[in-house]
């Protein structure tokens, strides 16, 4: 284990005894160390700052409930970051759905013989001009909001987040097969979505 | 031996994401790519499917950065406090 990994588990492993000792600055400490981040998901997954704070807090307070049983097998880090993603994904199952359009109409459609319908010449604007721009950004951010909720999450925890497929379905509590059509799907409609944006660009 | 049956664009769009995952097993990307080479539509679709997935990793990565007032890299003040006023009530 190279030198820093150990000064890393050491440090969280005396962090975590203070946490157990219930030391209010070591609460303090852990919470503006790892709240931004998961503020972030939580606001990826809620689209709503308020509720992306109460979703947060809901998780810090079901953290250290649960710090006895933490067994240290991952950071503390990824752990909290879990527990923001199921707590913000409580939320949102809480929350009314969104009437929300159905997610077949941005799927790509294709002729009796297997060949695509009105196909459209690939995107010409490279990807680093794209990114160059802020308003282009918001673009694909609110492109990404308008997905329907169950395709919405699965592309958020998978391409924004970088979770496997394994811990995505045991989030969502759904299938790794599910995961894998949702994602795909969820990917094709927002190609949809961006080439209306894009065209022209 | 029989010929497998031709690769429509539908079937290529179908497992578009087992292609860009690498999951498809020899003989079926060989396949794929024989339809990719022959079929500029295909090819122009597997393209921006790529690009989608740049694209929304990048959107939030990049409003992850320093000066984006939506995704800020801070801990917001107030909701520090709430949360460590939520963890004292806690028994």
């Amino acid at each position: 284990m190279p030198p820093d990994a150990i000064q890393i588990e050491t440090d969280e492993r005396e962090l975590l005894t203070r946490l157990r000792a219930r030391d209010d600055r070591a609460f303090e400490t852990i919470v503006r160390e790892h709240m931004p981040r998961m503020l972030a998901v939580a606001r990826r997954l809620l689209r709503n700052d308020d509720d992306a704070a109460d979703a947060v807090q809901d998780a810090f307070v079901s953290a250290f409930r649960s710090l006895d049983r933490f067994e240290g097998a991952s950071r503390i880090g990824t752990w909290l970051h879990r527990i923001a993603v199921n707590a913000a994904l409580m939320k949102l199952r809480a929350r009314a759905r969104r009437n929300e359009a159905s997610i077949e109409a941005l799927l790509p459609t294709f002729q009796s013989d297997g060949h695509r319908d009105n196909p459209r010449p690939a995107w010409s604007t490279s990807t680093e001009s794209l990114l160059e721009r802020a308003e282009t950004l918001t673009m694909i951010r609110a492109q990404i909001d308008a997905l329907p909720d169950d395709h919405r999450t699965v592309l958020v925890l998978r391409d924004v987040e970088g979770l496997d497929t394994e811990a995505t379905a045991e989030a969502l509590g759904i299938s790794p097969g599910a995961v894998k059509t949702r994602l795909h799907r969820a990917r094709m409609a927002l190609r949809t979505l961006l080439e209306r944006e894009l065209a022209g660009a | 031996m029989t010929t497998p049956p031709t690769l429509t664009c539908r079937d290529l769009i179908e497992f578009l994401d087992d292609y860009v995952a690498q999951r498809l097993d020899p003989a079926t990307r060989a396949r794929f790519d024989a339809h990719l080479g022959a079929c500029r539509a295909c090819r122009d679709y597997l393209s921006d499917y790529r690009r989608t997935i740049e694209l929304s990793h990048a959107s939030f990565a990049a409003a992850d950065g320093p000066g984006d007032g939506h995704l800020a890299t801070s801990a917001p003040s107030d909701v520090v406090r709430a949360v460590l006023a939520a963890l004292k009530k806690q028994p």
